[in-house]
Order: C-alpha cells, then sequence, then structure tokens
C-alpha cells in the first residue's frame, strides 16, 4: 500500500478509529491491532511475503528469550548468529543471489572457466532490507545485554511490523521503539496535529517534488547517450532532487503517521543538501541507517580508532557496505566508494566533526564561506548520485564524459522542456521553504504556528492546492526497492 | 481527541470546497490549458474551429505533432495534430469542426505511427485525453453504438466535466481489455476511418494516410500485422502504401521508443511529400 494512495486513505482513518475508539487504549488490544493493520498494509502489495516477516518474528523472539536464559558464552553467539543466518540469508538469496551468481560466472569466466548456472526469476520482498536490519538490532542489543529481550510476543511483532516504517524505515533501533509498546499510550493533540502537519508536507514532498523530478530524471537518464551535458546535468539534478523529495518525503510520512498512534520514531533526514561537508551530510542523510552501520559495524570494527590504515579500511568498508545495501549493483558499491573517498580526507585531519550544528545558526543568510562549501558539497553528492541512479557502471562514465565535454557549455535541450520549467521553479520553492526551516524537525513544522488559526489554515491549504494541481505523474517510492 | 475528529473533518471540507471553487475558477478562465498533459488536444480543437485559408490539413498522433507542431505554421499545413490518445475518433472529430467551420481544403493528412489505430478507446490514457476532451453533449451525435458502449466500460465517464477532475490528471484504475481479435485496426477505427472517408468524397479532398518514423525494433511486430484487417473494412486503399512508406530508424533516435529525439531532421522530407 503506497502511503500517496486512495487505498492508504481509506485504511489509515480506519485503523485510526479502531485504535483509538474500539481498543479502549487497552495496549495489548492496540499492538494486536497493530499487528493486523500491518500485516494488511504489507499483504496489500504481496501477501505470499507476509511469511517471511512472520518468520523473521518468530526467530529473532525466540533467539531473544533464549539469550535471556543462556549464560553460556559460545551458546549466545550461536543463537545471535542463528539469527543473523537467518536473517542475512533471506536478504542474501532474495537480494544478492543473481549477482553473486552472475559475477562468479564472470569472474570465473576471465580465467577462462565456463561455468553454466541460470538466474533465478526472484521477486525482492519489499522493505526487506528495512525490516531485516530492524529486528537484527534487536538481538544483537539482546546479546550485548543492552535491551531486556521481550516476553511479549505481540508487541514483539508490532515491533518488526509497525507499518508506518515496515517498507522504508526509519530503521528503528529496538531499544528506542520497542518499549514505546509497552506503554500506554495516551492521545495528544497537539502531537496528532503536528503528526498531520508533517504527513502535509511528507506528501507534498513526494508528490509534488519528487513525481515532478522523476519525470525528468527518468528520461534525461533513459536517454543520456542522445543529450548533451548541460542537459545531462539537469537529469542529474532532478535525481537529486527525486530522491531527496522521496525518500524524506517517505519518512515524514512515516514519522507523522506514527504521531498519530502516540508512538515517536526516530528523525531520518535533516536537510542533508545543507550540509557544508560530507560529514555533515552523512550525519544529516537516512540517519537510521548511517548511524545502524555506525553502531553495529563501524564501532565494532574499531571506528575511527586505531591506525590510519583501520581508520581508511573501516571508512571503507562502511560507505561499501551501505552502497551494497541499497542494491545489488555495482553502481551502488561504486556510488559508496565515492562517498569514503569523499569522506576521507575529513577524518584523516579530524575535520569530520566541525559542522555540527544547524548552518547560519540564528541567521537567514549563510555567509560567502558557508554558501562555497554547501554548494561544494552539493556538487559532489550530486556527481555521485549519477552512480546511483545509472543503469551500470558503463552508463554512470558515459554519462559523466559527456557532461565532462565541451557540450556542457550547450543550452540545455530535451523533450517537455517547458514543462520542466513549471519543476524548476516548484522546487526551487521548496528549497527556500526547506532553508527557512531548517532548524526544525521538518520544515514547516513551526510555520505560522503563532499566528491566527485561520492563517495557518489557509497556509495549510494552499500546500493542499500545490499537491493537488501540481502532482507528478505517481511513482513508486524508490526506497521501496531496497 | 474529538476537538482533532472534528478539526480534521472541518479541514477536509474546507479543502474539498477550496479545491473545487479553484478549479471552478481554472475551468472558467481555461488557466488548466495552460501546461497540463494533454493541453495539445484542448489546443486542437480549438484550432479545429478557427477559420483557416490554409488549403492542405494535417491531423495525426503526438509524433505527427512533433513532426508538425500544431502551435506553430508549417509552411501553409495547418497541423490539428497532437496524440494517438484520442483514436481515430478523436482525429475525425477535429476534421469535422474544422470542416463544419466552413473551411476548405484540397488535401488532408493523417500522420499516425502504426500503432496509434489500434486504439479502441480502452487505454489508460482514454479518460484523460479523450473523455475529458471529447464526452460532452457537443460531441454526443457524431459517437456510434460502439464508441458509446466503450466509454459506458470505462470508470466514472459520467464526472469528466466535474471541475477538479477536468483540471488535473486524475483518472481511474482502468485495465485494458487484453484479448483483442485485431492485430492493428480496431472496430472504433474502422468505423471512423470510414467516416473520413466519407467525409472526403463529401467535401471533396484528397485524403492521404502517412506512418511516423518508427523503431526499426519494431518492424517485426508491424510485419506480423493482418493486412486483410483494412481491406475487409474496404479501407485497402486508404492503406495501399502505408506500410510501405514507413521509415524504421534505429532506436537511439527515440526517446521512448515512439517519440523522435530530433524530429526537425524529418520534417523537411514529410513537407515535400505532403505539398508535392
Amino acid at each position: 500500500m503506497f502511503f500517496n494512495s486512495i487505498d492508504f486513505a481509506i485504511f489509515l482513518p480506519i485503523v485510526f478509529i479502531l485504535y483509538w475508539f474500539v481498543t479502549n487504549s487497552n495496549i495489548k488490544l492496540q499492538n494486536f491491532l497493530i499487528v493486523i493493520a500491518s500485516y494488511v498494509f504489507y499483504g496489500w502489495w504481496n501477501w505470499r511475503f507476509l511469511s517471511l516477516i512472520f518468520f523473521s518474528t518468530v526467530v529473532d523472539y525466540t533467539v531473544g528469550r533464549r539469550l535471556r536464559i543462556e549464560e553460556d558464552k559460545a551458546k549466545r553467539k550461536i543463537l545471535l548468529w542463528t539469527s543473523i543466518l537467518v536473517n542475512f540469508g533471506f536478504l542474501g538469496f532474495f537480494k544478492y543471489y543473481n549477482f553473486f551468481l552472475d559475477n562468479f560466472i564472470t569472474a570465473f569466466s576471465f580465467f577462462g572457466f565456463e561455468i553454466k548456472a541460470n538466474s533465478l526469476n526472484i521477486i525482492l520482498p519489499v522493505g526487506i532490507s528495512f525490516y531485516t536490519f530492524q529486528t537484527l538490532s534487536y538481538t544483537i542489543d539482546v546479546y550485548k545485554r543492552k535491551l531486556e529481550p521481550t516476553k511479549d510476543f505481540v508487541a514483539f511483532s508490532a515491533f518488526v511490523s509497525f507499518f508506518p516504517q515496515l517498507v522504508a524505515g526509519p530503521i528503528e533501533r529496538a531499544t528506542h521503539l520497542l518499549p514505546q509498546f509497552y506503554k500506554k499510550r495516551t492521545f495528544e493533540y497537539s502531537k496528532a496535529v503536528d503528526g498531520m502537519r508533517q504527513i502535509l508536507w511528507g506528501l507534498f514532498k513526494k508528490m509534488v517534488v519528487a513525481d515532478n523530478c522523476a519525470v525528468f530524471a527518468n528520461q534525461i537518464f533513459n536517454n543520456s547517450a542522445n543529450l548533451n551535458g548541460s542537459t545531462l546535468v539537469l537529469g542529474a539534478l532532478f535525481f537529486t532532487f527525486q530522491i531527496y523529495g522521496d525518500f524524506s518525503g517517505y519518512s515524514d510520512i512515516a514519522i507523522g503517521t506514527s504521531r498519530l498512534f502516540g508512538f515517536d520514531l526516530m528523525r531520518n533526514f535533516n536537510f542533508p543538501y545543507f550540509s557544508r561537508d560530507i560529514a555533515e551530510f552523512w550525519r544529516r542523510w537516512h540517519i537510521s541507517l548511517s548511524t545502524w552501520f555506525r553502531d553495529y559495524l563501524y564501532i565494532p570494527l574499531g571506528g575511527s580508532r586505531g591506525s590510519t590504515w583501520m581508520k581508511v579500511r573501516n571508512t571503507f568498508i562502511i560507505f561499501i557496505v551501505s552502497g551494497f545495501w541499497h542494491g545489488a549493483n555495482w553502481t551502488f558499491i561504486v556510488w559508496g566508494v565515492l562517498n569514503a573517498i569523499y569522506f576521507l580526507p575529513l577524518l584523516l585531519t579530524n575535520k569530520n566533526r566541525n559542522n555540527i550544528e544547524t548552518v547560519a545558526h540564528g541567521f537567514f543568510f549563510p555567509s560567502i564561506k558557508e554558501f562555497l562549501f554547501i554548494l561544494l558539497t552539493f556538487g559532489l553528492t550530486v556527481f555521485a548520485w549519477i552512480f546511483f541512479r545509472a543503469n551500470n557502471i558503463g552508463h554512470a562514465l558515459s554519462y559523466i564524459s559527456e557532461i565532462f565535454s565541451a557540450s556542457l557549455f550547450a543550452i540545455p535541450k530535451f523533450t517537455r522542456m517547458k514543462s520542466a520549467l513549471t519543476t524548476i521553479i516548484l522546487v526551487t520553492a521548496f528549497v527556500l521553504v526547506e532553508w527557512k526551516g531548517r532548524e526544525e524537525q521538518y520544515a514547516i513544522a513551526k510555520f505560522f504556528l503563532k499566528r491566527k488559526i485561520v492563517m495557518r489554515w489557509i497556509y495549510y491549504l494552499t500546500i493542499v492546492f500545490f499537491i493537488f494541481y501540481f502532482k507528478g505523474d505517481k511513482q513508486g517510492f524508490i526506497y521501496f526497492q531496497f | 481527541m474529538k476537538k482533532f475528529i472534528k478539526k480534521t473533518i472541518l479541514f477536509l471540507f474546507l479543502a474539498v470546497v477550496f479545491i473545487e471553487i479553484l478549479s471552478g475558477i481554472i475551468v472558467f478562465t481555461k488557466l488548466y490549458l495552460i501546461g497540463c498533459p494533454g493541453n495539445e488536444i484542448y489546443y486542437s480543437i480549438e484550432k479545429s474551429k478557427r477559420k483557416n485559408k490554409s488549403k492542405i490539413l494535417l491531423i495525426g498522433d503526438s509524433v505527427g505533432n512533433q513532426l508538425f507542431s500544431n502551435r506553430t505554421n508549417n509552411d501553409g499545413i495547418n497541423s490539428l495534430a497532437c496524440n494517438q490518445a484520442i483514436g481515430v475518433v478523436g482525429q475525425y472529430l477535429l476534421l469535422n469542426n474544422y470542416l463544419k467551420t466552413g473551411n476548405k481544403i484540397e488535401k488532408a493528412y493523417m500522420v499516425l505511427t502504426p500503432f496509434s489505430f489500434k486504439n479502441n478507446l480502452d487505454q489508460v490514457f482514454t479518460y484523460h485525453y479523450f473523455l475529458k476532451p471529447f464526452y460532452s453533449s457537443e460531441y454526443d451525435s457524431l459517437f456510434t453504438e460502439t464508441v458509446k458502449q466503450q466509454i459506458k466500460k470505462i470508470p466514472y465517464h459520467q464526472f469528466t466535466k466535474i471541475p477538479h477532475i477536468l483540471v488535473t490528471t486524475w483518472a481511474p484504475k482502468f485495465i485494458p481489455t487484453k484479448e483483442v481479435n485485431y492485430t492493428f485496426l480496431s472496430p472504433i477505427s474502422i468505423e471512423y476511418l470510414i467516416k473520413i472517408k466519407e467525409l472526403s468524397t463529401k467535401h471533396n479532398f484528397e485524403l492521404t494516410i502517412l506512418p511516423t518514423p518508427t523503431s526499426s525494433q519494431k518492424r517485426e511486430l508491424i510485419e506480423r500485422f493482418d493486412t486483410n484487417e483494412f481491406a475487409k473494412a474496404d479501407l485497402a486503399q486508404e492503406f495501399e502504401n502505408y506500410f510501405n512508406k514507413i521509415i524504421y530508424l534505429d532506436s537511439i533516435e527515440f526517446y521512448d521508443g515512439t517519440h523522435l529525439i530530433h524530429p526537425e531532421n524529418y520534417t523537411v522530407k514529410y513537407k515535400n511529400e505532403l505539398v508535392k
């Protein structure tokens, strides 16, 4: 079920009413309802893959229970690895089987061995990377004794399958989300209104910004061989805003929806395109994944401690794994490597934590220096997105080589250029609103809050107007495929 | 809780009223024709009702529109070409409008891709591109029984003139019929090609059907078309040279497999064909 669908517009109020009125604030009933609603939400897409979620839930719940009573270190390790192998086994099969098989065959054929094996026609279960990482965080934290294993199977099922963030995150930590399922939830008016506001802004990001940019990004990337350098730059820019609008829009809707049910999800985006260096960008982009890798991979590997070689090794590992998490394609790995290359100089010169505060804190305009660093970081990010969006490495390289040709200075030219102008104007307005609200949880969190209700509502109705009249052709959420 | 629900309902109500009023204004001022997908159809409809001295008229689909834009002067060739989604029935309605306005023509060209004739008003685009511009009392008498039956199959066909539906790209989910017993010419296309033929006899102009440049990847598919279909419909003469005239180009010449990246490279060739 897509957040921007009629199905969800009907589903959400039904679940909301049942949740607050029928369950009579009984936690067990509420959790049970969340599980049912979440399974319906996921099953709407493909009910057969519900068995995977259920199986992961049962395995991790059982492993957690056993870890509670098991004191023997070796046995505890076996339990942990059981969970890791089961979860990564599913992920590996559904997401990476064909990739490894194809590369294995290619590698052997390079040395003159011919191996015959057929790729499988595998459907990737939506959101498998998200819920796998979420449920693994539980087992790892229980193993490390950071979290008391739950006895409540329904609460744990609700934690694994919580529908607002099931298919595209934020990837929650068990330590943060699971305890919320034990506590009595009471309806908070201000929290619910804030949730609605965030949903509205998320819909704007997705339907107006991302879906409009997607049309032109797809058109330009799919025909890049016939287009000039300046058009390709425009294509990369369209994709840059498409992926941000798409993914951060989804996160906003997920967080907002959770708030309607009395839950707080972690923040996933913090205005990443206003970052002054790549380290800051990675503190602000897909925060739930970056911090997951930091806590469960980077730090156990030694993090930024140890020799220079260790720092370099760990940085490359975390960025490559992060790239590979996105998909079974070399393009994602190169995207990860590129980001590691961007990040390393900052790490090695101890400048990776230079920009912690929001840019131009307390001012409207940034300083010239800040502005130039934002531009540089943005440029590097756009460049890396080319690999992320390209169909394969060859495509990315030919795309980039055309950009760095004389045609970069030609006038952009592609079909429907006039319609693209509307999108460019919309994106510019969007960037200005985001800039204005960059110190908040989401851009419009505090807009007009001090004004009278009439002014506020006119403002919200204007956003509705933009969603209604300027929405682009409906596209799926990019991150569903991860 | 009650306060929240009350306010949410009130907000949704106001949003609906707000959207409907604005949509009404947009319909009244015709602002929706600026930049909306399919605006070229509305432009062609309006243009088809204008007086014009050109002796050559061109109707056609979006590739035809690429070659001869309906918004520019094409050296004496008046183009109403817009979109395949309007079907041959839409092409007929434009031609009929044009002649009804009192315009006299010597030649009419219909420039369509080989796949446009398959349109039986059963596409996902039919709602937005055909029903919204044409499904009105103005054209009702010109619809055949087949067209009327087909329209009835499309959900919410009766709501196309509601302002907020008209001004947006919204269309219901419509799954086209997969199994059809024709390869090239749909029943509706046959009916309206015959009607176009009748118009050419009545108004004494020469009718020529021309293909657009087509991707060589589609050659095999086109060669599998059953040519008996136009013979059976007594349209053999009209399609006599149609397939021979298809210019097959490498697929890299198209940005989506159908539309040309550089239509200007072929316009002159077509102009020569049209004015000779």
